[in-house]
């Protein structure tokens, strides 16, 4: 259950976020997951409508939506360069049957985008 | 309107991670991470740990339970700094948590801190926490889908070791398939085949332990070079 951690800090960023560009109100924030992060979208969107409404947590986020994208994995292979897919989580280079493969796209967890209405 | 925030969401962990890189190197300590899923045989194999590698290396202990110090006690007659600290339930340790408990290591007379983390195989591998080495620990009862189930810690991981190998006449576990998964996801992992309870092999994994210590730049900004010159024990028994 990660998911909680991680929808804690997403609460944080957001409520700072709104701070600091004096938003009225958080429509949709979405959120890129790469898929080797295993998240659970369902579990990731409880924590966060929990998290959101809790008793101290600013109104402008109460009815802010969590739009979880996720982003699938690339890989590259430092020898041959060309870029797959890892089928059966094999991370050996289809072409030329490379070890020193890197995972380019697929690890990261971020806060993507924040849609809402400013005072002005 | 949208504002484009492209913001990390670990960045509050990672950034105390990355202080805790700072405290190491400053006092050249080592720290290692270890990861498996409960009953796997972390606390085993830490208490063999311990008493082979307290002769060569200065060792302190942070254990990581989500209820209890029932590890801590069972590690205490070893005399050496140890550390339990409590997740009050939540399911991974935290840079947070790491940086409070080194607070209470007598880091200038160390050389390795070994966090022995909650027992999950999938939230601990989410927490930077400022460790030089994530070692994964998996036992022959788990089975042998285990890699291909949480391939985040197995691709993260700089040492598998697979546990309770005595236990392998009597439980369905394919060899062949556990190596073959590990090798296409991580295939410079090195496997440490060991049972805590005969003892087998866990030479093998307390020369990987001497070696890695013993190869890590302790200096800040070359403490990701790591050790890799580790070859990986035969298989075939």
């Amino acid at each position: 259950m990660h998911e909680f951690s991680i929808a804690w800090n997403i609460v944080e960023i957001i409520t700072k976020a709104v701070e600091d560009n004096r938003l009225i109100r958080v429509d949709t924030i979405t959120v890129e997951a790469g898929e080797l992060r295993q998240i659970v979208p369902e579990s990731l969107e409880m924590a966060f409508d929990a998290l959101k409404t809790e008793g101290d947590r600013s109104e402008e986020i109460k009815n802010c939506r969590l739009k979880l994208v996720i982003i699938p994995q690339v890989v590259s292979c430092n020898d041959c360069e060309c870029e797959f897919y890892p089928e059966d989580l094999c991370y050996l280079c289809p072409q030329c049957g490379s070890i020193n493969t890197t995972v380019t796209e697929g690890e990261g967890l971020i806060i993507k985008s924040i849609e809402g209405e400013t005072a002005e | 309107m949208i504002i484009e925030l492209n913001q990390n969401i670990m960045d509050s962990n990672d950034s105390r991670a990355e202080e805790i890189r700072g405290i190491l190197a400053k006092n050249r300590v080592v720290m290692i991470n270890i990861i498996s899923s409960p009953g796997s045989g972390k606390t085993s194999l830490l208490e063999q740990t311990l008493e082979k590698l307290g002769a060569h290396f200065k060792l302190g202990i942070i254990e990581g339970d989500v209820n209890t110090n029932r590890d801590a006690r069972r590690l205490e007659r070893f005399g050496l700094p140890i550390t339990a600290v409590n997740t009050r339930g939540a399911c991974h340790l935290n840079s947070t948590i790491i940086l409070k408990a080194l607070g209470k290591l007598p880091l200038d007379n160390l050389d390795c801190i070994i966090i022995e983390n909650v027992g999950n195989l999938v939230c601990p591998s989410e927490f930077d926490l400022g460790e030089h080495a994530k070692i994964a620990v998996s036992s022959v009862p788990e089975g042998d889908d285990k890699p291909q189930k949480y391939p985040m810690l197995f691709r993260q991981a700089k040492c598998l070791v697979l546990n309770k190998i005595d236990l392998l006449p009597y439980v369905p576990f394919d060899r062949q398939v556990f190596y073959r998964d590990i090798d296409n996801l991580n295939p410079k992992l090195p496997v440490i085949e060991t049972s805590c309870t005969t003892g087998e092999g866990v030479d093998s994994w307390i020369e990987w332990i001497k070696g890695f210590i013993t190869n890590q730049p302790r200096r800040l900004n070359q403490i990701d070079e790591g050790f890799s010159n580790f070859r990986r024990p035969e298989r075939s028994r």
